[in-house]
């Protein structure tokens, strides 16, 4: 009797074709081991490499949009407190903060609708018609939305003004008035440009813009301390900017709702009481104390109070 | 740490002590002044409460007055300063300066009115060269001091916020 032997050969051919019928199905072995078309059955494998795969992407993707959300900007500044103590503050400020605040403020002179101005920090407070060329041409004006901002840069201060706190050595329960008003005195006096990055910015630099810069004038300084004054844990200081126009004056000073000491200039509200005039231009100016022409020119009633909160 | 009693306290007796100080410094420095002026030719004292000459009286109050503001421009910068020490902590240093302030700007107060005083007499002398002011004012004649005492109040207001500006700079100890 001829030994059968044993088929390893056939076996090894039927694989092969079995192979290649999987091959031409475009090697989908769902469509093949599927009972039930309405019911696909997916390779568990496939499904977790697909995973993967997308949580990678996803992975890669957060990661660099978490760096770029968080990529922060160190800002520097030196500064003398009312002691004599030379400090130094470093604020980091968010890339995504500053770039919302770009945004956010500043517009586009040709339009001129009051909603778009209202929404980029300006608010119009007249009009007048001019007759020009044999028409009519009105012409608005407008000022900074000084509130507005202020409500708006305040979410970005609560860190900034820790770091500020911590820099300054401030104790718990301790006025924070007078080494903030120091820290503003001492950040570089300069005007702001008619136009940044585009925009008409009517030369004032939003709290953040000040600090990113490290340079602002009257307002932009003042608004920034009002910032710091008011992000302060359990602050309830009242405060508003003091706009300064006549006797060939034009200046901003910032108003703190405080009982006034000897010596102290200061204005009076019927209702909310007094409030301390601060000037935070130039270092040297105790809360209170403003050069003697702004006081004449506040005297002579040539001024305009806006509350901040 | 502005809202605390002690230091509004504080702040006012220091406020009240400041203004005590500029009328003594005025008074005084007006007598010495005019003592000098006159080259001890006239007993002011003497000319007021015994002849009641009111010449005499009303140029004493010109330079009282004109030191006075000078005294009292003094006052704000020093309250300024005194907000800003509070503000940053006491020290034994920071104290002797701070009083050494005090005393250096009234004193620049007093020498800046003398000066003051000093120029409006001199340029109404130059421009009256014919007549001896202190004689006529000693004779009882009321016309020449008035002029005199304006000059002084007149010139005196013009050079006050300089007294101010010289003050902030030199003291912003």
């Amino acid at each position: 009797m001829q030994k059968r032997r044993f088929p390893v050969l056939d076996i090894f051919i039927i694989f092969i074709i079995c192979v290649l019928i999987m091959y031409f199905l475009d090697g989908k072995k769902s469509d093949i081991l599927a009972f039930y078309s309405d019911f696909p059955i997916h390779d568990i494998s496939e499904i977790n490499k697909m995973k993967s795969r997308a949580n990678k992407i996803d992975l890669k993707d957060t990661i660099k949009e978490k760096k770029k959300r968080d990529k922060k900007i160190l800002r520097k500044f030196k500064w003398v407190d009312p002691g004599r103590v030379k400090r130094e503050t470093f604020f980091f400020i968010l890339e995504k903060a500053i770039k919302e605040e770009f945004k956010s403020f500043g517009i586009n002179p040709m339009i001129s609708h009051p909603l778009y101005r209202k929404n980029k920090g300006f608010k119009v407070i007249g009009r007048r018609d001019f007759f020009i060329n044999k028409k009519i041409v009105e012409k608005t004006y407008i000022i900074i939305d000084y509130r507005q901002v202020y409500e708006r840069n305040l979410k970005y201060f609560f860190d900034l003004t820790e770091a500020l706190c911590v820099s300054a050595d401030m104790l718990k329960g301790t006025d924070p008035m007078p080494k903030f008003l120091a820290f503003v005195q001492n950040i570089r006096f300069k005007k702001p440009p008619d136009y940044y990055k585009g925009k008409f910015i009517n030369n004032f630099f939003t709290p953040l813009l000040c600090i990113y810069e490290q340079y602002g004038d009257c307002d932009s300084k003042s608004i920034l301390l009002a910032e710091f004054l008011g992000s302060v844990q359990d602050s309830k200081e009242k405060t508003a900017i003091v706009l300064v126009r006549g006797n060939g004056l034009s200046h901003a000073l910032l108003a703190v709702n405080r009982k006034p000491l000897p010596g102290m200039t200061s204005l009076f509200d019927y209702k909310k009481g007094y409030f301390i005039i601060i000037e935070t231009s130039s270092p040297g100016w105790a809360p209170g104390f403003i050069s003697k022409r702004i006081v004449d020119t506040i005297k002579s009633g040539f001024f305009r109070m806006i509350e901040l909160n | 740490m502005y809202e605390t009693s002690h230091l509004e306290l504080f702040s006012t007796i220091l406020y009240i002590l400041l203004i005590f100080l500029s009328v003594i410094i005025s008074v005084m420095g007006s007598m010495i002044i005019i003592t000098y002026l006159t080259r001890r030719t006239i007993y002011v004292k003497e000319e007021i409460v015994k002849n009641r000459n009111i010449g005499i009286a009303l140029v004493l109050s010109s330079f009282i007055w004109t030191i006075g503001r000078m005294c009292i421009e003094t006052i704000r910068p020093i309250m300024n300063v005194w907000y800003n020490t509070y503000a940053s902590g006491f020290s034994l240093k920071s104290v002797l300066i701070f009083v050494l302030g005090i005393l250096g700007s009234l004193l620049i107060a007093l020498i800046i009115g003398a000066i003051i005083v000093f120029l409006s007499m001199r340029i109404l002398m130059v421009i009256n060269k014919d007549i001896n002011e202190w004689e006529e004012i000693k004779r009882g004649n009321t016309a020449v001091a008035l002029i005199i005492s304006i000059t002084v109040v007149v010139v005196g207001m013009f050079f006050e916020s300089i007294v101010s500006n010289l003050v902030i700079n030199l003291f912003n100890f």
